[in-house]
């Protein structure tokens, strides 16, 4: 976790355009990543991304840090999200009757070996699809808990959850998301045309 | 502790920071830990690749100026109009403070809707215009929306901005808060009588966004 101390050095020496390229170099990719997670829309997510750091630049000279900047940033974007998201009534829509994951047994074993990378990518993809799946309070706290790689604390700063019910929520959304990735990553879960192919090379083996 | 019973409590206790000591001694919870630690180990690579458009800091710096420039413009070029409307302001206020305590309805208070590169008094606005409230040093901006709050300023702002992201009747409301402050709950009518019986004062304007 970066302590961004030298943000607040700049914010000392009242140097805002330096304190805010700072962030937009350490945080502008990640707050364009989270806010497409809550939107699911990529110039949506721009502009969000542009608003929080323009917000950011206003507000800098009166940040208290009585959170990390980075929760202080992410709770911005949380809110920017959720205003764009409501202002094209889309967020409720688009999750309105999803409650969970599929079928499927087993684990999620990943491969070991030179292939693990090119697996590991495979599984990023097919996550991102099951990331869907999650409520949206349940999808904010993963996304912001394991791919914006926060502590419970900061997440509990950006959403104002507490951070028992962060636990218990993500804790709650693992086994779906790991269900939705077993379901979709099995043979069945094969388009067609592969499962066909698959099912004809079994058939040569066994002749 | 079966693989099932990890995914339900096992998972948990993972989260909460907690030992989980069966896991040590069976082989199924601890299949079923490394795939977690997979899982969550793969997330941080979703969407790795999606940075959004590459010349996003230009448009960010460039509104920043924009902004900059068109407030400087605005000060300078309408300086003597808004001296005049900020002394008629301060006279208002000054006579209100003798009218006793109590709500003062549908008073104007300084209000600007910004529209693209422009601001200007208004009583409507458009969506993705930003409303923009002018207030003194000990009072409160708060934004409602069909009577639900939308956002709050603290009161040691003196500028107070929202972007007005639906079409909808909006209220602002500048509140003088009593102290203690009273608790905010969020609607229009539960929040004003919450700032009036705690011997506050507000000011409300009614905010059309088409």
């Amino acid at each position: 976790m970066e302590d961004d101390g030298d943000v607040i050095d700049a914010l000392s020496r009242r140097d805002v355009r330096r304190a805010l390229t700072l962030l937009m170099d350490r945080y502008g990719d990640a707050v364009y990543r989270f806010a497409f997670e809550m939107t699911r829309d990529e110039g949506l997510a721009d502009e969000v991304r542009q608003q929080v750091f323009v917000e950011a630049f206003r507000d800098l000279e009166r940040f208290e840090g009585r959170s990390a900047v980075r929760s202080w940033l992410f709770g911005i974007a949380r809110h920017r999200a959720l205003d764009a998201s409501k202002s094209r009534r889309r967020w409720w829509q688009r999750f309105k009757g999803d409650s969970g994951g599929a079928g499927g047994g087993g684990d999620v074993e990943l491969a070991p070996g030179p292939d693990r990378d090119l697996e590991r990518s495979r599984i990023a993809a097919v996550l991102a699809g099951c990331l869907e799946r999650l409520a949206p309070a349940a999808r904010e706290a993963v996304v912001l808990r394991y791919q914006m790689e926060l502590s419970y604390d900061e997440v509990a700063a950006v959403t104002g959850d507490r951070v028992g019910t962060l636990q218990q929520r993500v804790a709650r959304a693992l086994p779906v998301l790991r269900k939705c990735v077993e379901a979709r990553m099995s043979p069945r879960a094969m388009p067609d045309e592969v499962r066909v192919v698959a099912a004809t090379v079994v058939a040569e083996e066994g002749s | 502790m079966s693989c099932e019973r990890y995914w339900s409590e096992g998972v948990v206790l993972v989260e909460q920071g907690q030992a989980d000591p069966h896991r040590d001694t069976c082989g199924d919870c601890q299949r079923a830990h490394a795939s977690r630690v997979e899982l969550v180990g793969v997330l941080p690579l979703v969407h790795a690749m999606r940075t959004g458009n590459p010349r996003w800091k230009e448009r960010v710096w460039r509104q920043i100026d924009g902004r900059a420039t068109v407030q400087r413009a605005w000060w300078i070029g309408g300086g003597l109009v808004v001296a005049a409307a900020a002394a008629s302001l301060v006279l208002w206020l000054a006579t209100r403070e003798h009218a006793g305590p109590g709500p003062v309805v549908a008073a104007r208070p300084e209000i600007e809707i910004v529209s693209g590169q422009v601001a200007m008094r208004s009583k409507s606005a458009r969506v993705g215009d930003r409303v923009r409230v002018n207030v003194t040093h000990g009072e409160e901006v708060r934004f409602y929306r069909a009577e639900q709050l939308l956002a709050r300023c603290a009161a040691a702002a003196v500028e107070c901005e929202l972007e007005l992201a639906s079409a909808g009747e909006y209220q602002v409301v500048i509140v003088t808060p009593p102290a203690p402050a009273p608790e905010v709950a969020g609607t229009l009518d539960g929040d004003l009588a919450a700032v009036v019986s705690a011997g506050g004062r507000y000011r409300i304007t009614p905010l059309s966004v088409r």
